[in-house]
């Protein structure tokens, strides 16, 4: 998870994004939550999609696993 | 003897305390009489009594925890004594060294005592009868047994005629074993002389004389370029036939191959000009569909490409409006303007512009008079090029799109989502960690509307809250809705498993910067929502 040298994420861009969708301001440091929050939605999703493609048997992941995981674990990081 | 232990008993608490405490003596010496040695006190040893088997009693590991309680040597060499006396006094030694006598009493001490004491009186018995014919008739009778012996193992031996051969016979038989011996080994031994071997293998005997038996896996590989220049007369006639044959379907092989491809290439260059594959692609893309049939037309009659023109335009025609018009009119209606800006910059869609512009008056025509060939290709030039203006369109569409409230926002970068999907994929125990195209994209679908969600999510706690501000406690709130955070982990605890350190820092002791979040206050107040708080 430790990137050396590199950005651990776009800030900027995902501060942009949530401004675009919510049409309010982000305070300073809610975007590392939101970020926290992201990587815990993908882990999840990636989690799932994996446990998918490995019951149809897949070695790696397969894009049409995630595809059907993804309403399922959308619908779980509903608030 | 029984009053020492008491004595121990009473100067045990007393022994750790220093020494000559009047309870240390008093018991020793009422216990027992005084004697001059109980005077006398060693530095080392402070018991009062130094009898030997109060020593000993020392030794005994109850009494152990005794400070200073090692034996003295004059303790030890006392001991050493009075084990001596009681072994010798105890032990059965002398008996055991009597009962050496007494063990020969047994049986031969009766006979021995007897002689004892009758040999002063008894006198050696002289042999009454004759001697010297007592000593002989042993003797004699001996012999005779002997020859008799002797003479029945002559009979025998003159009799069996068998036991004489043996010897013989055995010699000659163990000198053919030793031959068979000797021939046996030179069997184990690899020796190219000998054909034993052979049958494993099928080699022409001229290449076993050429090569060591050992390079035969090699000898495939190096076949033809060393038989060449030995000679091509001594190469067995199936062998020399088998190399050709495989030429021969190497050849063949080749032939087909090359042929497939020819005919796939051939193929393939037939179907490239025949358009209704292309299009049948472009089908899949939902919004050029109705332009497909009259693409196809051209190769058709004109008078189908007629009809199929009329079905067209009576669609469209029944669509009348724009609303119910194929999706690639609605789009282009929408976005017309979009297109435009478009259509400056890329290269393909300046024939759109002209495209939508003849469209427009390829309707009339339609309209009217029901189409020319000429209509029908402008009109596919058309359907060609608004599939270009989607592709652009849909270019554009990743680099940037509007949010529900209007407002343009980037993608996440994929390098970034996939970053991400393979830390999680590395905890998610999967073999293989790769992230193809096709997944990559699903995923960058995916947090594309998780991130949509998620900012109408944080909307609404803001605005619930009364805030223009979605803050960090909008995002816990969101958390804690998601069943992310709970009793069993905190925003910590998740942030220390999922963030690197940096982040945690950041997120553990959020800056507060007070003159500077007033100041953007003021910014707010004056900009209102004009500039990030940054």
């Amino acid at each position: 998870m430790a990137l050396v040298g590199k950005k651990p994420y776009p800030k900027a861009t995902v501060k942009k994004i949530i401004k675009a969708h919510s049409n309010l301001n982000i305070k300073k440091n809610a975007d590392v939550t939101v970020y926290l929050d992201y990587v815990l939605f993908m882990e999840s999703l990636v989690k799932e999609a994996a446990i998918h493609s490995k019951q149809s048997g897949e070695r790696a992941l397969a894009a049409r696993s995630v595809k059907k995981v993804t309403r399922d674990t959308l619908s779980k990081f509903k608030g | 003897m029984a009053t020492t232990p008491t004595a121990n008993n009473g100067s045990r608490p007393t022994d750790r305390t220093p020494s000559r405490t009047p309870a240390n003596r008093l018991p020793a010496t009422s216990a027992e009489p005084p004697s001059s040695r109980r005077v006398i006190h060693t530095p080392l040893d402070r018991t009062a009594p130094r009898d030997l088997l109060n020593s000993l009693r020392r030794g005994t590991p109850g009494s152990a925890r005794r400070l200073n309680n090692a034996p003295t040597p004059h303790a030890k060499a006392a001991r050493r004594a009075l084990n001596d006396r009681r072994t010798a006094m105890f032990t059965p030694g002398k008996k055991r060294r009597q009962s050496l006598m007494g063990q020969r009493e047994d049986a031969m001490q009766l006979l021995k005592n007897l002689g004892r004491a009758l040999a002063p009186t008894s006198q050696p018995i002289s042999s009454s009868s004759s001697s010297g014919s007592s000593a002989s008739s042993p003797a004699t009778r001996r012999p005779s047994i002997r020859s008799r012996m002797s003479e029945t193992i002559d009979y025998d031996d003159e009799f069996d005629d068998a036991p004489l051969p043996r010897p013989r016979l055995s010699l000659p038989i163990d000198n053919d074993d030793d031959d068979e011996d000797l021939q046996r080994p030179e069997l184990s031994q690899l020796d190219p002389d000998q054909t034993v071997e052979l049958p494993r293998r099928f080699l022409p005997p001229q290449r076993d004389s050429e090569m060591p038996r050992m390079s035969l896996g090699s000898l495939h590989g190096g076949d033809f370029p060393n038989n060449d220049p030995t000679g091509e007369v001594d190469m067995p006639s199936e062998f020399s036939e088998g190399a050709p044959d495989r030429d021969r379907t190497n050849l063949s092989f080749d032939r087909g191959t090359v042929e497939g491809d020819l005919t796939r290439r051939s193929s393939f260059d037939l179907q490239m000009p025949d358009f209704p594959d292309f299009p049948d692609e472009a089908e899949d893309d939902a919004p050029a569909l109705q332009f497909d049939s009259p693409e196809r037309s051209p190769e058709r009659s004109p008078s189908q490409a007629r009809s199929l023109l009329e079905v067209t335009a009576g669609d469209v025609m029944d669509a009348g409006g724009e609303p119910e018009v194929a999706p690639a009119f609605d789009d282009f209606g929408s976005d017309r303007g979009e297109v435009e800006d478009f259509s400056s910059s890329d290269e393909g869609v300046p024939g759109a512009d002209d495209g939508i512009d003849d469209r427009g008056a390829g309707f009339d025509d339609i309209d009217h008079t029901v189409g020319d060939i000429a209509d029908v290709t402008a009109i596919s030039t058309v359907a060609a090029d608004s599939e270009r203006t989607e592709r652009t369109k849909h270019l554009a569409k990743k680099r940037k799109r509007i949010s529900r409230h209007g407002i343009e926002y980037p993608s996440l970068p994929s390098t970034f989502v996939k970053r991400v999907a393979q830390n999680a994929l590395q905890n998610s125990g999967l073999s293989n960690t790769r992230i193809s195209a096709d997944t990559l994209a699903a995923l960058e679908q995916a947090s594309d509307w998780f991130f949509e969600q998620l900012g109408d999510d944080l909307e609404a706690y803001a605005s619930h809250a009364k805030r223009k501000t979605i803050e960090e406690s909008d995002v816990v709130t969101l958390m804690r809705r998601q069943r992310q955070v709970g009793s069993s982990s905190t925003v910590f605890s998740l942030a220390q498993k999922h963030l690197p350190r940096e982040l945690l820092q950041e997120l553990r002791m959020p800056p507060p910067q007070p003159v500077k979040r007033r100041q953007t206050k003021r910014a707010r107040d004056e900009d209102d929502n004009g500039e990030e708080a940054a």
